[in-house]
């Protein structure tokens, strides 16, 4: 009967090593920083490659790549989020001795699945040679692997590392790429790309396995429950992928979309859309420079001044000086971003030429621009939610923002050429909407949510119903 | 499964028959089984929600249903209920917690009927406790008298202090024609709850003060926060929070002392403290308990040696019956009197250290040649070898081993406690005039338990006397069928008679 809430004494854990509901910022910014760095890798090597190997061997290699970022991160969207939470969970109860268990099993299964479905598709796609199925499959399970050792390295704290990995790991894509592929076309091509993948995570795993080392006692862990209790971030992760997708498969399935190799399609929607996803990289780092550094501090006050004997009155302060701080935060986040994103619109005209694109091209990266400076903010809102641990609201969000980019892409496609690259946006900009009407609830009704959100006794759960748990 | 028939009476309990034994456990039971012509549902209250109790007791045949709730701990399941508060009601639950403040308990009325008319009707336990209309209300509670304290004992005291509230404004209370709870607190809160909906007369009996009791048990209490000024002072006062829970059981009180039809208690002494507490004094009566005295008159005397002089304790090991007291009033009177001996009958394993103390104890003054423990025994066994019982308890509501000792013939020595005061001299004039038949003395003096025993055992004349007023006590008041027939009475004349 002590009185502190068992969830509120969570937020509260004096900082040894990951925060709790942190771990979802951590767990984005992961998964965006491999994203773009495979999508530059992509771009450089078509840069580069106009001259060694014919276009039709490189737009081969080329979608297949693209095709197996933008399905494995769907595939594996509905699995992040739970596996980071729940190891958020685990590790705030100490119990180190679980990670063994769930790393292993985690990627177990996502490299059996991933074979099974690469395995099926390559199957039955036609129009490619065996070589080809081959490396197909097997940097599919290589990607999606990558996707979920990321979740454990971002438990790890080791991000030198991480960016090291992929840097040279991108670079070792790039010029085995480069040299196969001269040699040997298409199927050189993504040969050596995976070899460079490959290396990723074959460090990526020694690093993880080198902090497991670490665990003397492996304890069991039920990862199932995770997926039990955490069903919104199921949905969160999963509709999230889906949405960042949604707009290109529709160019790709759309009378727009030119089959490249058998089930293959690209799209003149594609190059300008990978641009702007890159135009947001200083967002990201801005809002994990900012997050961290005032409005984490501002977080922690507010829920210590909640569980440590605060009047209510030191409570509603604590709210306003942290309220204040996201403000600012975002307010940052546009004054460093916006210019950016203006000037590349002006520049705009100037980059389709040097990048060989087209009229309509050029129209679409000027909306994708301001889609994707809308598109951060929206991630930016579904991340403060989950820093609330309000994760239906999160999956809302990414359900918005996906039947946003769905609906809005597909009747531009209907409306004709000149309304290209205008779903993208809007519905950015209606998952924005929404996630700050449900961030302004939510801050409206912080204190509210603090203290009665509690529940009454520990929720029966293998977590906290551990002996641990009890400590 | 067929409904059980309508009870007579049902008994609302907390914390006692049948799952806990002990001196309110047996008075309920020895009530029951003795008004075979009346059936009885009994509705207890226990602790801790979501255990399963075993009866410790045998239910008699005319107990016909049995419900168990637990008040505190365990999580409400989410679920609506029949409709959410309705914001006209907020303001009846405000001007409720305000008249409280003034002492006023009246508007349970008005509050039932607003929020929650009838079992099961409005807002669910997990509306009350997790909802948005709950949260309005203690914040404007905080607000107006608390905005100083620590918001989160605040609204976690909040949180401990109404489930159990919550759980019993939902509770499936039997049907009864009267309500008999035995104890104010929660038990009176089911009690005068089922008064205001069904409109059924409510009697309560009271053995100890219940409000006093949770008073002392809070005093102590480590798990209630206490604000410090600074770090390292000590608080002042017993701080906030504990106040607000000892409030809290006072209001309970003056709750059900104000909805009860009749109050009962077992002496004088606490009928007074209920009129003080807020009973309204022509409600008040005094019942006492009752022993069946036939088998301890009979029992034979066995005589002493020579010089010989025996003391008897009859009673738990424990500190509140100061054991080391009576200890110690035994080595004054042995350096008077050297065929002085002591026995202390009862059980020691309730606080196996204490007795470890008191053995020392005995030890350390040189008596422990004089003092023997005989564990747990049968009392028979006890009376007919002692000259004179003591007591010297520093609580006590009306001691069975004085009714015992009475109708065995031995004279008393007890302190000043409880009933015994009444029980060795009487409590009306014509009570009175039966005579003394023990001595009192005050709390935690060995000297003067020492010379009242020493008084008694020189003067052997003065024991046969209060021996024979002892006996003769019994029988006019404290005898088990006229506390039967006294609650046939009470019961016959509140929901009339009933014929089996």
């Amino acid at each position: 009967m002590a009185g502190i809430g068992f969830r509120l004494k969570r937020l509260i854990v004096e900082d040894t090593g990951t925060g709790w509901l942190r771990a979802h910022l951590y767990g984005a910014v992961l998964a965006a920083g491999p994203w773009l760095l495979s999508i530059g890798t992509l771009g450089t090597l078509a840069l580069l490659s106009r001259d060694l190997i014919g276009d039709a061997a490189h737009a081969r290699f080329q979608v297949i790549v693209v095709y197996t970022y933008t399905f494995s991160l769907i595939t594996t969207g509905a699995a992040h989020m739970v596996v980071t939470r729940q190891l958020a969970d685990e590790l705030y109860v100490g119990r180190i001795g679980t990670l063994v268990v769930s790393y292993r099993l985690t990627v177990g299964v996502t490299a059996l699945a991933h074979l099974a479905l690469g395995a099926l598709f390559y199957a039955l796609a036609p129009g490619l040679e065996p070589a080809l199925r081959v490396f197909g499959v097997m940097l599919l399970v290589v990607v999606s692997c990558i996707w979920m050792v990321m979740i454990y390295l971002g438990a790890a704290q080791d991000y030198a590392s991480v960016v090291a990995a992929f840097f040279a790991g991108s670079l070792v894509s790039l010029l085995a790429a480069l040299a196969l592929g001269r040699g040997l076309g298409t199927t050189g091509y993504l040969g050596g790309f995976l070899l460079g993948q490959a290396g990723i995570l074959f460090v990526l795993c020694a690093r993880v396995e080198r902090e497991l080392a670490a665990v003397r006692i492996p304890e069991a862990v039920n990862l199932t429950h995770a997926f039990v209790r955490y069903p919104e971030l199921i949905a969160a992760g999963l509709l999230y992928n889906a949405a960042i997708a949604v707009d290109r498969i529709a160019f790709w399935i759309a009378p727009t979309g030119r089959p490249i190799a058998g089930w293959f399609h690209a799209s003149l929607y594609d190059a300008p859309i990978f641009l702007c996803y890159l135009s947001v990289v200083p967002s990201l780092a801005i809002f994990l420079v900012s997050v961290e550094t005032d409005f984490y501090d501002r977080y922690r006050e507010y829920y210590g001044v909640a569980t440590k004997h605060g009047t209510l009155q030191q409570v509603l302060e604590a709210k306003r000086a942290m309220t204040a701080c996201l403000r600012d935060s975002l307010r940052r986040l546009l004054v460093a971003q916006a210019p950016l994103t203006l000037l590349l619109m002006a520049l705009a005209p100037w980059i389709a030429a040097g990048l060989g694109l087209d009229g309509l091209q050029l129209g679409i990266l000027r909306c994708g621009l301001v889609g994707a400076l809308l598109h951060v903010l929206c991630l930016f809102g579904g991340i403060v939610l989950l820093y609330f641990d309000r994760r239906r609201a999160a999956a809302e969000v990414a359900g918005v923002f996906l039947a946003g980019n769905a609906v809005f892409t597909v009747i531009t496609l209907l409306v004709g050429p000149r309304s290209y690259g205008l779903g993208y946006p809007l519905a950015a900009l209606l998952g924005c909407v929404w996630a700050y009407h449900r961030i302004e609830q939510t801050l409206d009704d912080l204190e509210y949510l603090t203290f009665a959100g509690q529940p009454m006794a520990p929720e029966a759960s293998p977590v906290e119903s551990s002996p641990t748990a009890s400590a | 499964m067929s409904a059980p028939p309508p009870a007579d009476v049902c008994l609302i309990l907390e914390g006692t028959y049948p799952y806990v034994t002990g001196g309110v456990s047996a008075w309920i039971h020895q009530l029951v089984n003795a008004l075979p012509e009346l059936r009885f549902a009994i509705f207890h209250i226990s602790a801790t929600s979501g255990e399963t109790h075993e009866p410790r007791y045998t239910l008699p045949p005319n107990v016909v249903s049995l419900v168990d709730v637990g008040i505190h701990g365990g999580d409400e399941p989410s679920g609506k209920g029949h409709h959410a508060m309705d914001p006209a009601s907020w303001e009846t639950i405000w001007r409720y917690h305000e008249e409280l403040k003034d002492g006023r308990v009246d508007g349970l009325g008005d509050l039932l009927r607003d929020i929650s008319p009838h079992q099961g009707a409005g807002p669910s336990v997990h509306d009350y406790i997790y909802g948005k209309p709950s949260w309005e209300i203690v914040r404007r509670l905080y607000d107006s008298r608390a905005s100083h304290i620590s918001f989160l004992d605040y609204f976690w005291t909040w949180r401990f202090t109404h489930l159990p509230m919550f759980r019993l404004l939902h509770a499936p209370v039997p049907e009864a024609a009267l309500y008999h709870t035995v104890s104010t607190g929660w038990a009176g809160l089911v009690a005068a709850t089922q008064r205001v909906r069904r409109d059924r007369p409510m009697l309560l009996t009271e053995h100890g003060i219940y409000s006093r009791e949770r008073r002392m048990e809070i005093d102590q209490a480590e798990w209630i926060y206490v604000q410090r000024q600074a770090p390292m002072t000590l608080p002042a006062g017993p701080g906030f929070f504990k106040e607000l829970w000892t409030r809290l059981f006072e209001h309970l009180s003056r709750l059900t002392y104000a909805h009860a039809d009749r109050i009962v208690t077992i002496f004088e002494g606490n009928r007074q403290a209920q009129i003080r507490d807020g009973a309204d004094p022509a409600k008040t009566l005094v019942v006492p308990n009752g022993i069946n005295m036939e088998p301890l008159a009979a029992l034979p005397r066995l005589a002493a040696a020579a010089g010989e002089f025996r003391i008897g304790f009859v009673g738990r090991v424990v500190p509140i019956k100061d054991v080391k007291t009576f200890i110690r009033a035994v080595r004054i009177v042995s350096a008077a009197l050297p065929g002085a001996r002591a026995i202390i009958a009862g059980p020691g394993d309730e606080d196996p250290r204490y007795l470890d103390e008191c053995r020392v104890l005995a030890a350390t003054l040189g008596v422990a040649e004089r003092v023997e423990f005989t564990g747990r025994v049968d009392v028979k066994q006890i009376y007919p070898r002692i000259d004179v019982l003591v007591l010297t308890s520093i609580s006590e509501g009306l001691p069975l081993v004085i009714l015992e000792a009475a109708a065995a013939g031995i004279p008393v020595v007890s302190t000043d406690v409880g009933a015994c005061r009444e029980l060795l001299e009487g409590s009306q004039p014509a009570d009175r005039a039966l005579g003394a038949s023990g001595l009192v003395t005050g709390l935690a003096d060995p000297g003067a338990t020492a010379q009242a025993i020493l008084s008694l055992a020189r003067d052997p004349g003065m024991r046969e006397e209060m021996g024979r007023a002892a006996r003769n006590r019994v029988r006019a008041h404290y005898q088990e069928s006229d506390l039967v027939r006294r609650y046939r009475e009470i019961y016959t004349d509140m929901i009339g008679p009933r014929e089996r």
